[in-house]
Formats: structure tokens, sequence, C-alpha cells
């Protein structure tokens, strides 16, 4: 395996639809049972309903989420009482809510600036986080232990509870209200930081012993040894950065004061709750819009997207 | 999940933190930067400036009076808007107001007057007020603008709260609904005609009778409007001692007190009542409503400041509608306060922010923001020389602010009171019971208020 | 010869040593100065700040409190009670998460039509993000929304979820174990599948029903997986904000005050920095506290 992941994660976590391996299955029939079809039959129909129950509760409140972004708020409340297949279907499709979000509301604005944040918060964290680890899994020196100790430490800090202390800290170096001063507390992250050294050490030593009987330094050894190596986990460490950086709520609502600075996030909350006048349609819109390029990213990622996310576990 | 060097390194890991925090205790305390400006430009009385304006989405004061005081001004004082959602400008203001970034100009809700001045955020206005400005002025609007003794905003509009009624529906239901105010229902009477309207059964109707709150945060309970049940209760005529008259103010005149004010039995009796809107045989409106319920013709009645106006005609929408003078329970009431403007008291340019918060609040620019967007003025001069106000239903609502206007409860503590009685009432419109919702209030406020 | 080279071997090992030195401080500098910067420096900041009470419109103006904040905080019924509502949310996420996952998981570890879009099924809340979740669900729960549609098309009366004291609470914990569901049941998915093979075989040839064999082999195999899903259940309940500032503001009757709303709204709204700093270092001790019972529990399983 030339993978270090997938030591903790098995294989089949990250091909989906890889089968999985014995003979059992409803396919082939259970050996000594003695009502082989009927059992069969009982088996079947538990497992379908097993499964259309996990869609009823996962999938259809993403369905009329998206559905009812595309309905005015009239008709959400026409087709929900009662409860038909109209309540799942627009009927009369209206893209009037996703007009005034991006016209009216700034919500393509907000799009803008958390792609922005989330750029930002990648490519400094790929930078400061490749290069620690780097130093940490390849380099030998003294208080390597007691460094990797303290990064580690800050593991057990719940970003919630320095809200308030980040804001005063920011507003001292008078960054509060910018773009960046959303990402940059949190671009040296101990958890990336994590995430690299276990594929770094997957790396063989001797490709790097090789290389410095070449006459590489250390630079030359990270950069075009080990990167190269590990580029399948720089994915999924990027996929993790940006999923953190997207999804982040309390500390872009605590340090954003300005309309034109909001994230997407901060926006879709907003349009439901202090005095916004919230419309179901619109407030369903936005949600679509906040989470759409999210879901898609897994949907197609979703194999690069299990390992790190398993590990977020540890944190 | 095999390898977790964490396991062993953790106990070093803290003691290192410890000793980290202790160290960067010492880093932490430098004061912020001065952003130096430039002064001393021909022409300029006291010079060019760029006011920074801290504003709440959509409200005062809006692009219109800028560029045109931009204009008066011959283009010395400039303005970098910065707009901030309703709902958290009291949490960003007390932010702003100490950062490097203050801003010159704030665009607040009234009611904070007192809190904002106490903290030094807001600049006195009293060596620019306009001669007979004073006289002029509403009653309500000059006692909550001003703040010991001195007048730190001089409010540029006022609302008023009144029960909007779809009269379609009502026509259909056989009610007739007062618009005067010698008519004005109380809210018994509103209920049972609320009750008569509404569709469905109580709790979960198909037309409501009253249209869930669409005020503060859509749920129910905001100072604004759901104070009025309880100091409804109250009369300002009774005793000063007597629990009537304490009911009526909700707060000390020191606006440190509540115990005996915000729970009095008339207080619990209307909180009683209010309760009754929501919950049992007698519910007319819901906790978790359809929003826009009133525009989307689904609610018989609703209780909304004047803005609604401008939304019914805007949205065109197909029923006939009228207001009618908010109810009352023993004495009739309504809320003054709405967004005004105050200059910065931290400002690098007082002079030119104080000039600019008067010429917005009196004369031309006040007459010709009233007459742009038919909010109820400050100024009995604005309010006499513009025919507008004269009719239904501007009329009534000015009627209603004069007789009837009272500002919401003086406090230095604005924020607070208005979070906690907010969530008191909210749990008493979810079904809590009321008394021990007030006294909790009470005794959750009381030590805030003393400090 | 030789002691010319071991001579010449190890003046060059410390000359690359010294150089590795400063390799590694220049590759690790960046992250660690941020880290100080950002990680360590509002620890310190929150704890000195504990012991002040002050503005944040008039920082300058701080009054040392010594220990004020924290007995204000153990006499303060609002705070305990937020503190009780957060370890019930905890608790209540834990217990139902642990064994639906447990099941969730054996049952996508079969051979199913349709697995891998199942997982993704399961596993979309996860990357959903908390305000998304908590919107579609304050519609999903409202006396208009989908829930009460299906509940009065059975025939019920419709529930005020969110607006009830005995149901807020719960609703919110059912939210948050839809919205976990997928990470937990990953953990044990990878749990199941590095189970040794030869463990699963020789129960069968015991004999041991399915059920039994669950109870008896695979559970205890697996439980050093379910310390990590405690741990992340429990860590997520105690960092919760959103459903309380989006859906619920706290009410019915605090029942659903989360800490972390509680902190932000002493802070920002009630204007107590001080007291939420004294909050915030008594949510940081229980955070730090559950990842140490948590390494403790790993470290006894793993040396086994």
């Amino acid at each position: 395996m030339s993978r270090s992941f997938s030591t903790a994660v098995p294989d089949q976590l990250e091909l989906p639809d890889a089968p999985a391996p014995g003979s059992h299955g409803p396919s082939g029939p259970p050996i000594g049972s003695k009502h082989p079809s009927t059992r069969r039959i009982w088996r079947r129909v538990w497992t379908t309903a097993v499964i259309l129950l996990i869609i009823a509760v996962f999938l259809l409140p993403y369905e009329w989420m998206f559905i009812s972004g595309l309905k005015t708020q009239a008709a959400i409340f026409d087709d929900i009482k009662p409860l038909s297949w109209k309540t799942f279907v627009p009927l009369e499709t209206t893209f009037e809510n996703v007009r005034e979000l991006f016209m009216d509301r700034g919500v393509g604005r907000a799009l803008l600036n958390s792609a922005f944040v989330a750029a930002f918060q990648v490519v400094c964290s790929l930078v400061l986080c490749t290069t620690a680890a780097y130093a940490l899994t390849r380099i030998k020196f003294r208080g390597r232990g007691v460094i990797f100790a303290i990064i580690l430490a800050t593991f057990m800090l719940p970003a919630e509870a320095l809200v308030v202390p980040l804001y005063q800290l920011i507003s001292t170096m008078n960054l509060q209200d910018t773009l960046v001063s959303v990402g940059l507390p949190w671009i040296a992250s101990a958890f990336g930081l994590f995430l690299l050294r276990q594929s770094f050490e997957s790396v063989p030593v001797e490709l790097d012993e090789a290389a410095k009987i070449d006459g590489a330094g250390h630079f030359r050894v990270f950069w075009s040894v080990i990167l190269p190596v590990v580029r399948v986990d720089l994915i999924t460490f990027i996929l993790m950065i940006f999923l953190f950086s997207w999804n982040a709520f309390l500390w872009p609502l605590v340090v954003i004061q300005s309309q034109e600075n909001t994230l997407v996030q901060v926006a879709v909350a907003q349009s439901v709750s202090p005095g916004a006048l919230p419309n179901w349609g619109l407030t369903f819109a936005g949600a679509s819009v906040a989470t759409a390029p999210l879901i898609i990213l897994f949907l197609f990622l979703q194999r690069l997207f299990l390992p790190g996310l398993a590990r977020t576990g540890l944190k | 999940m095999r390898d977790f060097p964490i396991l062993t390194r953790h106990r070093r890991g803290v003691a290192v933190t410890a000793a980290l925090a202790t160290a960067a205790l010492t880093l932490v305390g430098c004061s912020p930067g001065n952003s130096g400006g430039n002064s001393n430009a021909q022409g300029c009385d006291g010079g060019p400036a760029t006011l920074k304006v801290l504003r709440a989405t959509g409200q005062l004061p809006t692009d219109q009076q800028l560029s045109a005081y931009t204009t008066k001004t011959n283009g010395c004082v400039k303005f970098d808007v910065t707009d901030v959602p309703f709902g958290q400008y009291a949490d960003k203001v007390s932010v702003l107001s100490a950062s490097s970034n203050a801003p010159d100009i704030y665009g607040y809700d009234m009611p904070n007057t007192a809190n904002y001045a106490a903290q030094g955020i807001l600049l006195p206005l009293d060596d620019h007020l306009p001669a007979g400005w004073k006289d002029d002025v509403l009653p309500a609007t000059l006692t909550e603008g001003s703040y010991d003794g001195k007048v730190y905003t001089m409010g540029i509009q006022q609302d008023v709260l009144s029960l909007y009624y779809n009269k379609t529906l009502t026509d259909k239901a056989g009610i007739e609904v007062p618009t005067t105010l010698d008519k004005t229902w109380t809210w018994e009477q509103a209920r049972d005609a609320m009750l008569k309207c509404q569709q469905g059964t109580p709790g979960n109707p198909t037309v409501y009778g009253l249209a869930p709150t669409q005020l503060g945060s859509g749920t129910p309970g905001p100072i604004y409007s759901d104070l009025l049940f309880l100091r409804s209760n109250g009369d300002p005529k009774a005793p000063k001692d007597s629990s009537a008259y304490k009911t009526f103010y909700a707060i000390s005149p020191d606006g440190n007190a509540v115990d005996g004010w915000l729970n009095t039995p008339e207080a619990v009796d209307a909180a009683t009542f209010y309760q009754s809107l929501y919950k049992g045989p007698k519910a007319v409106t819901s906790v978790t409503g359809r929003p826009n319920a009133f525009l989307d013709g689904k609610a018989c009645f609703e209780m909304f400041p004047t803005a609604q106006v401008d939304a019914l005609k805007e949205a065109k929408v197909p029923f006939k509608w009228g207001n009618s003078p908010l109810p009352y329970i023993k004495t009739p009431i309504v809320h003054t306060g709405a967004i005004s403007i105050g200059a910065s008291a931290k400002s690098k340019y007082k002079d030119q922010a104080a000039k600019f918060v008067v010429a917005l609040s009196s004369g031309d620019l006040a007459k010709q923001y009233a007459k742009d967007t038919l909010r109820m003025p400050t100024l009995n001069s604005v309010y006499e020389g513009l025919p507008e106000f004269h009719q239904a239903p501007q009329s009534m609502f000015y009627k209603q602010l004069q007789e009837r206007g009272a500002p919401r409860p003086p406090t230095t503590h604005f924020s607070q009171y208005s979070q906690i009685v907010e969530e008191a009432l909210k749990n008493i419109a979810y079904g809590s019971d009321p008394k021990s919702q007030l006294d909790q209030a009470v005794s959750q406020l009381t030590p805030l208020l003393s400090q | 010869m030789t002691t010319m080279t071991s001579r010449g071997v190890s003046r060059g090992s410390r000359k690359r040593s010294r150089g590795d030195a400063l390799a590694a401080a220049a590759f690790l500098a960046p992250f660690l100065i941020l880290l100080v910067i950002f990680q360590f420096g509002p620890v310190a900041i929150l704890i000195r700040d504990s012991f002040y009470s002050y503005s944040l419109a008039n920082p300058d103006i701080a009054k040392f409190v010594g220990w004020g904040n924290f007995t204000r905080l153990f006499n303060d019924p609002i705070a305990m009670q937020s503190i009780g509502v957060t370890l019930l949310f905890a608790v209540g996420m834990v217990a139902l998460v642990i064994p639906l996952a447990f099941l969730m998981a054996i049952y996508l570890n079969q051979n199913l039509p349709a697995r891998g879009f199942l997982r993704t099924a399961v596993f979309l809340p996860v990357v959903t993000s908390s305000v998304v979740v908590a919107t579609l669900w304050n519609f999903l729960l409202a006396n208009q929304g989908l829930v009460n549609a299906i509940v009065q098309s059975l025939g019920f009366q419709p529930v005020s979820f969110l607006t009830d004291a005995s149901t807020a609470l719960p609703s919110i914990i059912i939210m948050s174990v839809w919205q976990q569901l997928g990470m937990a049941t990953i953990l044990y998915l990878g749990g199941l599948q590095s189970l040794p093979g030869d463990v699963m075989e020789a129960s069968l040839l015991d004999g041991a029903g399915p059920v039994k064999r669950l109870l008896l082999v695979v559970v205890p195999l697996l439980s050093r997986t379910t310390v990590m899903v405690v741990v992340v259940t429990t860590v997520f309940a105690l960092q919760s904000f959103t459903p309380a500032y989006v859906m619920t503001q706290g009410a019915p009757e605090g029942t659903t005050n989360l800490f972390v709303y509680q902190i932000y709204k002493s802070a920002f709204t009630l204007q107590q920095p001080g007291y939420a700093s004294a909050m915030s270092i008594v949510l940081l001790l229980g955070a730090i506290t559950v990842s140490l019972v948590q390494m403790r529990l790993l470290r006894t399983r793993w040396d086994y």
C-alpha cells in the first residue's frame, strides 16, 4: 500500500462501489435454510425497506430543500398540506428566489468571499503544514518530540472557546472585518499537520537518502522527492481544509462586521433569523446555494474525502 | 486508527501549553495603531472629511441622504459606509466602537441612546442644536434622545405600531374594525374579532387571526411590540408607589431596578393574556409561523410598524386592507423610537460629524426625508407642513404617537434588558408559567443593571 | 585510516546536524509562530480576561475581580442550566449515535445493492455545514414544516417540536444525530473491516447465532472504536452553537441554551466579556478532560 491513510481506513471505504468480498448476499441462497425462497423474499423485503428508510431520512430533506428553493413561499405552503407528491416536485418552477439572492441580497458576493477565504486558507495551510510536516518527519533534531507535543496540544482547544480573545487579538492587529482575518487564525492547522505527518512517514527513508547522496539539500528532497509521492494525500488535505473553511460559522459571524465582507454561511443564517423577514423559498434557495459546491465536490471526490474525515475523529 | 502518537505526548504538551500561555500574556495589550488623516484643504470649513458610517442594512442614513449632504457641503464631507444586519447592530456597535476603526456616525435604534451615551460612545449635540428645536420636537423623542440632561440624538423619523387588517377577510367574517383612536379596541375585543375571523383550528389555523410576528428575530417576544401588553395593563396616573403605576413603566426611573416594576401582579395578568393568544382554545396566532402571512393574505390582522404600508402597496396585494389603532388592556400605549443617527465621541471629525447629524435631523433635509418616505416625522413643523400626513392612515399613526407614545424603558443597559425580557416573553408565549418567567427575568437583570 | 575516517565522519555529522537544526527551524518557524500567536495567545488572553470585569466598548476600564467571575458562574442558575443542558445534549447524542451508527455500519458492511449510494446518503450531512443543517431542520420541524405535514397526514395533531419545553432539546439532539451519524458509521466501518477474519469464523464454528455473535464477539472487539465515537460525539456536542443560534435562541425556558451560545450571548449581547472568558475556560477544561480521558482509555486498550 502506497497510501498511508489506507492502513486505518480500509480499501472498501475508499472505493465505495467495489463489491465486498464473500459471496453471501441477497443473490446467493443462504446455506442450510429450510425454506430458501420464503426467507429470500423476506430478506429482500427487509433490505428494500431499510434502503427506503435510509433514503427517506437522509436524502428526502435535501430533495425538499433544493426543490423548495425553486418555489414561491405560497407554493411551498400550498404543496405541503396535505402531503402529496407535489410536496417534492416544483410544479411551477420559479428562479425568482435565486435571482433575488444574487441580485438583491448579495449572495454572489458572499460566495466569492467564502471562496476567497477558503483559497487563502488552503494555500497558506498547504505551505505551512507541508514544510512543518517535513521538518518533523525528515529532519532529526533535538526537541522534535517536544515541539510535536506542543502542536498536538492545540488539538484539545475547542475553537469555540477562543472566539472572544481571538477577536480581541485580531482587533489589536487591526484586522477585524477583513477576509484575511477569517482564515488567518486557522492556517497553522494542527489537524492538517497531523494528517500530513502520517502521510510523510509512509514515504521510505531510502528515497531521501538516495537524493541526498546525489547532493540534494532539504528543500530539494522536500520538493522533488516527498511531495510528488504524497500528492494524493495532499488532495485529501486540501479538501479537508476547504471543508472546514467553507462550513465555518461562529468565527466569521464574530469577526466580520460589514455586509460586503459577509461569508455565505453567515448570510444563510441571517436570512433565517434576526429581523430579515424570512421567506421560506428564499431561505431554501440560499441554503441550497451554500451547500451545492460541497455536495458536488463530495460526490465526485468521495474517496479522497473519507480518509480525511475519518481522521477528524482524532481531533 | 492505529498510530496515535498523541497518547504518549499529551502530558508534556499541556505543561508547555501553560508555559507558553504565561509567556504570551506579556505579549498582549499593545495599543492599536492610528491611521493618520489629512486636513487643511481650501474652501472647506474645518477641512475635508470622510466620515465613517455604521448603518443597519437598508436603514438610516440612506444613500440619498448622504449624497444630498455631500452636495450640500460642496464635496467637503464624504462618507464611507459599512452595512451590518439590523439584528446584529447592537452587538457590532459594542465591538466596533472600541476599535481603532471606530465609526464617526452611528445609525442606531433610539432606545440605546442612554447606553451609548453612558459608555462615552456618542457625542452630545447641545452646542449644535438649532434654535427652538426643543419646542418643535415630539416630547417622547426628546426624552429618548437625551441622557443625563444632554441631547445625543435628535431623531429623524418615528415609527409606530398599529393593527393592520385584511378588510376582505374581516368583511367576510362580519367584523367592523375601528380606525380612529376614540374607538380603539381593548385586547379582549381584538382577540374576539381575531378568533371570529380565524379559519381552521386554534393553534394550527389555515388563516391566522393574528399573523405570527415578523418583528425582532421573527419569534415571539420583541420588546418593541410585546412588552406593550404588560405596560398597557398599568396606569401612569395611579399613585407613584402603586403597582399599577410601576407596571406601566416596567423599570425604575433611574433605570437600575426592575423588581416590583416588571413582575407586578398586573404584569403577570397581562402576560397570561398574552400567552392565551398563542396557547389554548382562544389562540389566534402561532409561535413558529408562516412568515409574511399577512402579505400572503393568510392572516386577518398583523401588528406592524408604519413600514408595512409601503410593502403592501409595493406587493399589490389582491385584498383590501386598513389600519386600526393598537389595542390596549387598561392604558393605550405605543412605543416610540426608531432608527436615528448620532455622532461618535471618539471621532477625529467631531465638528463635521455633529453638523451632519443636525443637518439631517432638522430643516430641509428632514422635511425632504419625511416627504419622500412618509415615515412619521419627529418635528411638529414638518408634520404641519406636509399635507400627506393629514390623511389616513398617516394621521392616525401620528395621533397615536402624540397621545400614546412612550419610549421603551430607559436604561443604560438597554441591550441586556431587551435580551432578557424578550427571552422571558418568548418563553411565556411558548407556554411557560408567566409569573415564574417574569420573576426569573428580574433576578437575572437585577445584578446586571446595578453594575 | 580507521581513526581518520571516524573523525571525518563525526565532524561531518556534527556539521550536518547543525545544518539540520537550521533547516528544521526554517521549515518549522512559520507554522510554529502562527500557532503560538493564534492558539496559545488567545488562551493567555482568555486566562487574563477571566479575572477582569469590563465591557467591549471600553476595554480600558477593566476592574480586577479575582475569582469573582468563576464564583459568579457557579452561582448563576442560567449558566449552570446551560452547562446541564449541554451535558444532556452530549449524553443524548452519544446514547443515540452509538447504537445507530453500529447498526448502520453492520448493515452497510454487507453485500448490498447500491451500497456506495447508501453510504453517500448517510454521509452527506457530515459535509453539510451546521448552518444549513439547522436551517433545513428549522423548517422540517416548524409547525407548518415537513415533519408535521407527515404527522398530520397520519392523522395526528401537529407537534410544536422546537417551542415546547419537553420536545425542543430532544429535537435538536435528533437533528445532531442525523448530522453526525455518518461520521460515526465510517469509524465503525473502519473498525469492522479491520476485525481479524479468523475471529469471525471461529465464532461461526462455535455455532453462535448472529445476534449473540455481535454482542459477544464484535462489540467487545470494537470497544476502541466506540471510545473514539464517544469522544468525537461528545466534543461535537460541547462545541455546538448553531442549533441554539439559528433555531431556538436557547428557548423554551433555556432548555436548548447550549453553553457556547451562552458564551456568545454573554460576551457580545450582555456585554460581559470577562464573565464569558471564565465560561470559556470552563468549556476549555471540559474539552481537555474529554480528550485526556480518551487518551487514557485508548492507551489501555492499545497495550493489551
